[in-house]
């Protein structure tokens, strides 16, 4: 079912409506800038000016949520923009944690959503990974569900890399049983030049 | 109101008429012995082996579950899809797509190499169906159609008549069916082992099918990550039986 030019547009409008932080880089003064930020509860962004070397061009920009972590009913969405000949860094101040909340009726439910539209020319790195939990706790991969989706489009919405892993909890298989004795599992893209 | 019998049963007939003949297709397509070379292909088993993941019979068991559970979640909807517009247009753009799917490099060229062999026969047996030759050689005209298997399969079981229940059903069967046949060529099961438990796996294959069938090519995922990096070291092993 393909979608008609005004129905795209119209979603894509609602989705920055709705977007929870969004983040402009664009070229000034010779150097990689963020010339437009905005966040919204639970996100935060901080931009610190000195990381990295100061030979390279690029603005680091920290993700963090309010609490450190992720509890169930939150929702979070982001859209970055990143100009012609600019560099941008976007991580997490530390691992992301995920809580499960008290008397929740909800189980735990992670989805993750990240699209990477990019040009002939452009550079992407991608580092996603996840660990089975706190072990201490006795947390081996003991969540219901988390979907983890990573696509990059090019010009005209070409895929060229589709990815989409979800673990969750089954009554045939179980995650555990899956990632048998592994605790981690990740995931590098290296795109470019 | 023997008219009327005489009707409906002649209706029956004539319906049968055309359903009959279709039965022999369908088998003929998910025979093992159609030449498609689906015969050179582990699905990641051997490179399992090697990577000690599968040690018992009870190994092999819970593998082929897992690869059967991830065959339902990222392919079926490429096959329902293909199977419900059986057309060149939605055939490419899904072959586009699981093209960008298949990051695993040795599963997306085992794909390929079964899909161009798929629809080569297909295009040769099923002569009553003249657009699979057609869109063969437009499509290798184009030169950047990749020809995987999953859209492939689905094209030919929705131009031939059958229903996406059927294709997707055949899909797990088929699948099933080599990683079977590649246990037994691997030492890991005999061949009357490898049948009573191909036949007890096709009950949790049928649970996948309900579970997985149905969805959209946006919904496809992969569920079984360590399996697929483990099938993509199959080009790592020095010695080796299978192509994947």
């Amino acid at each position: 079912m393909l979608h008609t030019d005004r129905e795209r547009e119209r979603e894509m409008e609602s989705k920055i409506e709705a977007a929870t932080g969004k983040l402009v880089v664009k070229k000034v003064g010779g150097k990689s800038t963020v010339t437009r930020c905005f966040s919204k509860y639970p996100l935060k962004f901080i931009i610190p000016n000195k990381v990295g070397s100061s030979e390279t061009d690029a603005v680091w920009v920290y993700t963090l949520t309010y609490g450190g972590g992720i509890v169930s009913g939150d929702s979070i969405s982001c859209e970055i923009t990143v100009a012609d000949a600019c560099t941008a860094v976007l991580t997490t101040q530390a691992s992301t944690k995920v809580y499960k909340s008290l008397g929740s009726k909800s189980s735990e439910q992670i989805l993750e959503k990240q699209i990477f539209r990019v040009v002939l020319d452009s550079s992407l790195v991608i580092v996603d990974w996840i660990t089975s939990g706190r072990h201490e706790s006795g947390e081996k991969w003991d969540f219901e569900l988390y979907r983890s989706t990573n696509h990059i489009f090019l010009e005209g919405d070409q895929p060229l890399f589709l990815d989409s892993v979800l673990l969750e909890q089954g009554s045939i298989t179980n995650i555990a049983e899956r990632m048998q004795d592994y605790q981690v599992i990740a995931m590098v893209i290296l795109l470019g030049g | 109101m023997e008219d009327d019998q005489a009707n409906v049963s002649h209706g029956k007939e004539k319906q049968a008429s055309v359903e009959l003949p279709l039965h022999w297709s369908e088998w003929q397509l998910l025979d093992s012995i159609l030449p498609t070379g689906g015969f050179a292909h582990s699905f990641g088993l051997e490179a399992a082996i090697q990577a000690r993941l599968i040690s018992s019979p009870d190994d092999l068991r819970t593998y082929v579950i897992h690869i059967l559970e991830n065959t339902g979640s990222l392919l079926l909807p490429f096959v329902c899809t293909a199977t419900t517009s059986p057309d060149l247009e939605t055939w490419h753009k899904l072959d586009r797509m699981l093209d960008a799917t298949l990051t695993n490099e040795v599963s997306r060229k085992a794909s390929t190499a079964q899909g161009s062999a798929l629809l080569r026969v297909a295009a040769s047996v099923f002569t009553e169906v003249p657009s699979l030759k057609k869109m063969r050689e437009i499509s290798l005209n184009f030169g950047d159609v990749a020809f995987h298997h999953a859209p492939l399969f689905g094209i030919i079981c929705g131009l031939l008549g059958l229903h996406r229940g059927t294709s997707q059903r055949a899909y797990m069967f088929i699948t099933l069916r080599d990683i079977i046949s590649a246990a037994t060529r691997l030492n890991l099961v005999g061949p009357l082992g490898a049948a009573v438990l191909q036949h007890q796996i096709a009950f949790v294959a049928e649970a996948m099918l309900k579970k997985w069938k149905d969805r959209a090519v946006e919904e496809a995922c992969q569920t079984s990550p360590l399996l697929d990096t483990v099938q993509g070291c199959h080009a790592y092993l020095f010695s080796r039986l299978f192509c994947s």
